[in-house]
C-alpha cells in the first residue's frame, strides 16, 4: 500500500483518481481524522473557487431547507428580539471583543438560556435565578445525590434521580470533564425528565459543587446540539484547559 | 421568498457538489447539505453579513463530516449524520469562525506565486481537468499537480488565519 500524498487528496477532492483508487483513499479517510481534514481543506478551496453552479435537478426537501434558512437569516437582519440577547451572537461580538464577553461569562456565574433557539433569556427567570444572576459571586448548590453523581460517575455515564418531594425522576448524563485554567475542574451534563433537557456546567470549588450554566432546550434533538455547543463557548471563555477521561478524571474527582 | 432564500436556493448545486466531493456518494452528499443547512438554520445568528454565505455553509458542511469521522473513531462504523450531530464538542464554535469575504480570497490568490496563480485558475475557475491545464499551461502534470497542491495548502492556511483572526479561542487571551 502507498502512502497517500498531499497530490492524491487533491486529486480525489477533484475528481481526478481513477474509481479503484479513489474508493482505496476514501476506506482510509473514514477512519483517519488527520488525512480527512487535510482532504476536505483541498476541497473546500476548490468549493470556494468554484463558479460552476451545474444543471442537476435540485431534491425538493433541500430546496426547503435552503428557503427556511433564507428566511431566518433575512428575519434575523430585520428583527432585535426584546429581553433575549443570543449567546451565540454574544459570543461572536465577543470575538471581536474578547474582553467584553470573558467578563461577562465570568460575571454571569449562572446563565439560563431557554428555547429551542438558544439565547440568554434575561425575562422569563425565576426570579431565585434571576436574583443569582446579578450577583456575580452567586451560583447554585447542587443537591447530595446530584453532587455524588458528579464526583462519581465517568463522562458517558448515566444515572436516574427522584428529586426531592416531587415523583419526578431526572436522567442525568456526564458530557465531559474539564480541568481549569485556575486548576479547578467543571463538569458538562445533561438532566433530563419528561418534556425537558437542560445541560448544564458545574464547577468544583472548595470541594462543593456549583452549577454556573443551565441551557435549557426544548426542541428535540437538533437542539440537543446547539445546547451542547453553547456549554462549550461557555466553558472556553471560563478557561478550559484540558479534557479530562479516564484515570485523569478519575484522579481529579477523587474526593479529599 | 427572500434575497437570502433565493441565494441559497442558487448555492444548492455548488453546496451539493462539495459535499459530493467529501462524501463520494450523491446520497450521503444530500444528507449532509441538508443537515448543514439545519445546523446553519439554528446557528443563523453566527452568520456575518457581509461575509461569503457560502463559505459559511461549507465550513458547517466540512466540519459535520470530520465530527462524523471523530464519532466513528468512537463508536465504530455505524455513526450516522445524526450520531455527529449529538456528539458534544463538535466544532461548532468552528461554524463561529468562518467570516470569508470576497476581498479575503481575491487578496489570497493574488499572493500566490504566478504559476501558482495560472494553475489555480485552470482547474478550481475554469474548471479544466489536470490534463488540459497541462496542456494549456504547456507543463508537465506532475508539476501541475504540485503546484496546485502547494497553492490549495497556501489559501487554506490563509484562510484558516482569517479565520482564526475571529476565533473564539482568541478569548483565553484577551489583549
Amino acid at each position: 500500500m502507498t502512502a497517500i500524498t498531499d497530490e492524491t487528496l487533491m486529486a480525489l477532492a477533484d475528481g481526478e483518481l481513477k474509481p479503484a483508487e479513489a474508493a482505496r483513499v476514501r476506506e482510509v479517510l473514514r477512519h483517519d481524522l488527520q488525512l480527512a481534514a487535510r482532504f476536505a481543506s483541498f476541497a473546500e478551496s476548490r468549493a470556494l473557487l468554484s463558479e460552476e453552479s451545474g444543471t442537476d435537478a435540485i431534491p425538493e426537501h433541500l430546496v426547503l431547507a435552503a428557503r427556511r434558512l433564507g428566511d431566518a437569516l433575512a428575519k434575523a437582519d430585520q428583527v432585535a428580539e426584546p429581553n433575549v440577547v443570543s449567546l451565540e451572537a454574544a459570543a461572536t461580538r465577543g470575538a471581536r471583543r474578547p474582553d467584553r464577553f470573558k467578563a461577562m461569562a465570568l460575571a454571569a456565574s449562572i446563565a439560563l438560556v431557554a428555547g429551542g433557539v438558544v439565547g440568554f433569556a434575561l425575562s422569563g427567570l425565576q426570579q431565585r435565578d434571576r436574583l443569582a444572576s446579578h450577583s456575580p459571586m452567586d451560583s447554585i448548590a447542587v443537591s447530595s445525590p446530584v453532587s455524588d453523581l458528579l464526583f462519581q460517575l465517568a463522562s458517558g455515564e448515566s444515572r436516574q434521580v427522584r428529586s426531592g418531594s416531587e415523583a419526578a425522576v431526572t436522567d442525568i448524563t456526564i458530557v465531559s470533564t474539564h480541568q481549569m485554567e485556575d486548576s479547578s475542574i467543571c463538569r458538562e451534563f445533561t438532566t433530563a425528565t419528561t418534556g425537558t433537557q437542560q445541560t448544564r456546567v458545574a464547577c468544583l470549588r472548595d470541594g462543593a459543587w456549583r452549577v454556573h450554566l443551565v441551557v435549557i432546550s426544548s426542541g428535540g434533538a437538533f437542539s440537543t446540539a446547539s445546547s451542547a455547543q453553547t456549554a462549550d463557548h461557555f466553558l472556553e471563555a471560563l478557561g478550559t484547559k484540558e479534557v479530562l477521561t479516564g484515570d485523569a478524571e478519575r484522579k481529579a474527582l477523587a474526593r479529599p | 421568498m427572500s434575497d437570502f432564500g433565493n441565494e441559497l436556493v442558487a448555492l444548492l448545486p455548488r453546496l451539493r457538489r462539495f459535499a459530493r466531493s467529501l462524501t463520494g456518494q450523491a446520497e450521503d452528499a444530500d444528507d449532509l447539505v441538508q443537515a448543514a443547512l439545519e445546523r446553519a438554520l439554528r446557528s443563523r445568528s453566527l452568520w456575518e453579513p457581509g461575509t461569503r454565505l457560502d463559505a459559511w455553509i461549507f465550513r458547517i458542511m466540512r466540519n459535520l463530516w470530520i465530527d462524523q469521522i471523530r464519532h466513528r473513531k468512537v463508536s465504530g462504523d455505524r455513526t450516522t449524520l445524526h450520531d455527529a450531530e449529538q456528539l458534544s464538542g463538535s466544532d461548532g464554535r468552528v461554524v463561529a469562525d468562518s467570516r470569508i469575504t470576497l476581498a479575503d480570497v481575491e487578496a489570497l490568490l493574488a499572493a500566490l506565486p504566478g504559476e501558482q496563480r495560472a494553475v489555480v485558475q485552470s482547474v478550481c475557475i475554469d474548471d479544466l481537468s489536470y490534463r488540459e491545464t497541462a496542456e494549456r499551461l504547456n507543463t508537465p502534470i506532475g508539476t501541475v499537480m504540485s503546484r496546485l497542491a502547494r497553492a490549495r495548502l497556501a489559501l487554506a492556511a490563509g484562510l484558516d488565519h482569517n479565520e482564526s483572526m475571529a476565533s473564539v479561542a482568541n478569548l483565553k487571551n484577551p489583549r
